[in-house]
């Protein structure tokens, strides 16, 4: 089932405009809206040098639309401004922590999605059994459950009274010290198999186990309850009785035809889950400490670090902004009525 | 001789969540090889619930209250799952009423046809796709190619109903049940599928049973026509006869309900009254409230079918003496 | 109207949906009661504090404990319901008044403007749940008022295309044919026709939402650009609690499960009203009461 060109570059054509307006909104929200942007630029210890500085820098004597335009190519430039809490580059600090963030993310994220997707069929299939009414109960608590809550309530459990598990940061120092473990990718799952070190593997799965864990409850638990309903859904629709009707074998049915047709709207729904598992993040690896854009990003709240904040929104949005594309790419090649 | 196909006392009931449905009582009849025959009456005469239980297609709220259907020996009610493989989509199968809604329109009309073969001959992909390819020229389709490539919402309603018709034909089955096939589609759709059907019948050596709610449609498709009313046969004769001399009540009234255009100064007729309530099994003639020529005995008892002419039966208290 | 009495009939032969209810009902009196039934109120709003009564373990006097300040939690946590009862209108309320003009006007005229609204609607939506909220609120400053502001502008979108969908469903009705052949002229159709059937979903969808409304805000809160200290709202008490949770595990936890106590009553009722308005599932919810 290929997806025409055509309809790809519309696709992409969409996306840029889609980040572009992003561009616009944020300029908006930081520029436009605060009566002195230079004052929150400059952050709440700068003199009055510094704020005079902030006020070239960012132009905010030109007419608006000049102001967008710099914003723009600043934008591109990778000049987004100094964090004036790391003193760096406020682009690097973020591709520094994005490895970190990513590797947690997209562990937790496949996570949630598999399991809470084969959760779902088995409730669908085993409708009203106790095995249904556990997994039901389990996925509305999970989507009623406040990340920052139940990630502390992890770290106490399992970190601090049974010991358990790690309670903070992606690896331990002395092991990294001790084999001569050292970043290439930053993905440190991958870099230490790269490098065949087996010990600092495992430490780092163990650092990762509960944050990923606790990341994943809210997009599994959704994914749970969708999937559910939607097989329980298609299994009522005409196709199935007359499939079976015409000598289909039940298993065939149901895992080649009907899991498909339950499958595609959860697919289709799983950006926004992932959106709200980046959201989740920042407050996970706050408290796990864990060195990624979310520890990055709320340490920036909370010491009214301006540019960083403004930086990582950005970055955020036109993250969430191509996987949504790539969602959506994935739903039209599942689904041929979509590709209009 | 064994009868080819025998439905003997044949009452089936739904369970919904409002209660039963008796949806038809005692129906017996059989069906030689060859043969094509209508059942024809109104929503809720049963003739679809007779259809669906022939094909093995019963929705799972069915229940069989009592009775058999007969093919070649063989209970179709009470097969294993093992065994039931054997008969559904091979030797009985089945074209439904909505083209669109019995096609998964996440996979093209390749991949569907020839898992149908695939699962019922035990044929390769290659050779499941050359035969279905065949069937599509047979129904009249003879864009075969782009038809296995598409997918069922690329097709009109009247393409798509062909290639139902062709699925349902491929396995080559000795019985085809068709529920309502043509109510879906328009007058002009309608009669080529018509044609389609006395054509394929033909060929394939088919015996056809044909659901309708239209007797214009039954006369023209089938040797034999069975009325059925409240989920009871109510007559059960050869086609022609059937239409021109009704024996029961309740046929006579409906084809005194079609409006002729050629008889000027004739009002538009119809039966007084409703179906009777289906929740309840029958313990009297269904027809007994609307008919007019209501005896005693016609709230009484319930009538059995007698053969009045040769090959033709009707259930009323007219006949019985 | 009537069919709300048919839901209410339902939901109460449903124990899982009828708890639901319950938890939303209590919240929302809980809410609005709660300043008046408070037994430590200085406790409560924070302009107390007893260093001899620190950290106490969960007790009969102490039902939920005392935090750093010996301030009593259970007081502390029924008042926070006061400021999530307050943000969750608060939000809902705002994003349903920029969002259902936007999404009237836009579904109901179409063409240029329509679009245009669409489109923004679109940017806006780019952005994952809350990290508007989160630029917002950091431009805008701390504090309740402006947490509102800001979750409600990252929420309008949604009603927006909800009520989009629902005017170009109606739009298409017979009724407002009707409507149009009899001469009436297009706002009176828009708000006498198209409005109140438009309008029923969306407001079901909203008066749901304020579940959600409560978790997004407890999230800003905790990351301290939300409601500031010190006004009990649940997310803020939590991360106070955060720095002494190896020694005080009470300060945290209760006003996160009041958080998830309540989010879950709507989570439930949101599966019933769903399943509800799905004709088929609601049949077999009638049947097992007729019959």
């Amino acid at each position: 089932m290929p997806l025409s060109r055509d309809y790809l570059m519309k696709r992409l054509i969409l996306l840029i405009f889609v980040m572009f307006g992003v561009l616009i909104i944020t300029f908006v929200i930081t520029r436009v809206i605060p009566a002195r942007p230079e004052l929150l630029w400059a952050g709440p210890h700068a003199t009055i040098e510094q704020i005079e500085r902030a006020r070239k820098e960012l132009r905010l004597d030109q007419p608006i639309y000049i102001q967008l335009g710099y914003y723009l190519i600043d934008f591109i430039r990778g000049n987004w401004g100094i964090s004036w809490r790391t003193k760096s580059s406020v682009l690097q600090d973020l591709l520094n922590a994005l490895p970190a963030t990513l590797e947690l993310i997209i562990l937790a994220f496949f996570a949630a999605a598999l399991l809470g997707i084969s959760l779902g069929i088995v409730a669908a299939l085993r409708r009203n059994r106790i095995i249904d009414s556990i997994i039901r109960v389990f996925s509305v608590l999970g989507a009623s459950m406040p990340v920052f809550w139940l990630s502390l309530i992890a770290l106490l459990l399992f970190s601090s009274w049974l010991g358990w598990l790690p309670s903070s940061k992606r690896v331990d120092e002395i092991l990294v010290i001790g084999t001569g473990f050292h970043p290439i990718t930053g993905f440190y799952l991958i870099d230490s198999l790269l490098q065949g070190n087996l010990p600092v593997f495992v430490n780092v799965l163990n650092h990762m186990i509960l944050p990923a864990a606790v990341l994943s409850l809210y997009p599994m638990s959704l994914s749970v309850r969708m999937t559910r309903a939607m097989m329980i859904e298609v299994m009522q629709e005409p196709f199935i009785r007359s499939f079976i009707a015409w000598g289909l074998p039940k298993r065939l049915v149901i895992y080649k035809y009907a899991l498909k047709n339950a499958i595609v709207p959860v697919i289709a729904s799983l950006g926004l889950s992932f959106g709200y598992t980046i959201i989740g993040a920042f407050m996970v690896e706050l408290i796990f400490v864990w060195p990624g854009i979310g520890l990055y990003t709320s340490m920036a709240l909370l010491s009214f670090d301006y540019p960083a904040i403004v930086g990582a929104v950005i970055i955020v949005a036109l993250f969430y902004s191509a996987i949504n594309l790539i969602v959506d790419l994935i739903h039209a090649w599942m689904d041929p009525r979509v590709r209009f | 001789m064994m009868e080819f196909l025998k439905l003997e006392d044949l009452s089936i009931l739904y369970e919904t969540p409002f209660g039963l449905v008796h949806a038809t009582t005692g129906v017996s009849f059989d069906v030689r090889r060859g043969e094509s025959v209508c059942l024809v009456g109104e929503s809720g005469s049963g003739k679809s619930t007779v259809g669906l239980a022939i094909a093995m297609a019963l929705p799972p709220n069915a229940r069989i209250r009592s009775g058999r259907i007969l093919y070649e020996g063989v209970d179709l009610l009470r097969l294993s799952e093992e065994e039931r493989k054997k008969y559904s989509g091979r030797e009985v199968s089945i074209v439904f009423q909505d083209p669109a809604a019995t096609l998964n329109p996440l996979f093209t009309i390749g991949e569907q046809v020839s898992d149908v073969l695939m699962s019922n001959l035990g044929l390769k992909k290659e050779e499941a796709l050359d035969k279905a390819k065949k069937f599509l020229e047979m129904v009249g389709l003879s864009d075969s190619e782009r038809i296995l490539r598409s997918f069922p919402h690329e097709l009109s309603g009247g393409m798509l109903q062909r290639v139902n018709i062709a699925i349902a034909t491929s396995t080559e089955p000795k019985i085809l049940v068709a529920d309502e096939p043509t109510t879906m589609l328009d007058v002009m759709l309608q009669a080529q599928i018509l044609e389609l059907f006395e054509k394929l019948r033909e060929e394939l050596e088919l015996t056809l049973i044909f659901i309708t709610h239209n007797l214009g449609v039954a006369s023209e498709v089938c040797d034999r026509i069975i009325v059925m009313y409240a989920g009871a046969l109510v007559e059960d004769g050869p086609a022609d006869e059937v239409i021109s001399r009704p024996m029961h009540p309740y046929t006579a009234g409906l084809l005194d309900c079609v409006p002729r255009a050629h008889i000027r100064d004739r009002k538009l007729r119809s039966i007084p009254g409703s179906l009777p309530d289906l929740s309840r099994p029958l313990i009297h003639c269904p027809f007994a409230e609307r008919c007019e020529e209501i005896r005693e005995i016609c709230m009484r008892a319930i009538p059995t079918p007698v053969e009045v002419n040769p090959g033709h039966r009707v259930s009323c208290f007219k006949y019985m003496g | 109207m009537s069919e709300m009495r048919v839901m209410f009939t339902l939901m109460r032969g449903n124990a899982v949906s009828m708890a639901g209810f319950i938890i939303v009902i209590s919240f929302i009196a809980l809410g609005i009661i709660s300043p008046y039934i408070l037994t430590r109120p200085e406790d409560a709003w924070g302009t107390a504090y007893d260093v001899s009564k620190r950290y106490l373990p969960p007790s009969i006097e102490h039902p939920f404990g005392t935090d750093e300040y010996g301030r009593d939690m259970l007081n502390r946590v029924i008042l926070g319901a006061r400021f999530s009862l307050m943000i969750a209108v608060g939000v809902v309320g705002l994003a349903l008044m920029i969002g259902i003009p936007l999404g009237l006007i836009a579904g109901y005229f179409g063409g240029k403007l329509g679009n245009a609204i669409m489109r923004l609607t679109d940017m806006f939506l780019a952005f994952p749940p809350l990290l508007l909220a989160i630029a917002l609120a950091a431009t805008l400053g701390r504090g309740l008022g402006n947490a509102i502001l800001s979750l409600a502008i990252s929420w309008w979108p949604w009603y927006t295309r909800l009520i989009y969908v629902q005017v170009n469903t109606v739009k298409s009705m017979p009724y407002v044919d009707a409507a149009k052949v009899l001469g009436l002229g297009d706002l009176k159709i828009m708000f006498k026709h198209v409005l109140p059937n438009a309008l029923t979903p969306v407001m079901i969808q909203a008066a749901l939402d304020m579940g959600s409304a409560v978790l997004e805000a407890a999230g800003l809160s905790f990351l301290g650009i939300g409601v500031q200290p010190p006004t009990p709202e649940w997310g803020l008490l939590v991360s106070q609690g955060w720095h002494s949770i190896n020694v005080a595990w009470w300060i945290s936890f209760f006003p996160g499960l009041a958080i998830l106590i309540t989010v879950l009553g709507f989570n439930l009722l949101t599966d019933f009203v769903r399943e509800f308005m799905d004709p088929r599932l609601r049949i077999t919810m009638m049947a097992k009461r007729v019959i």
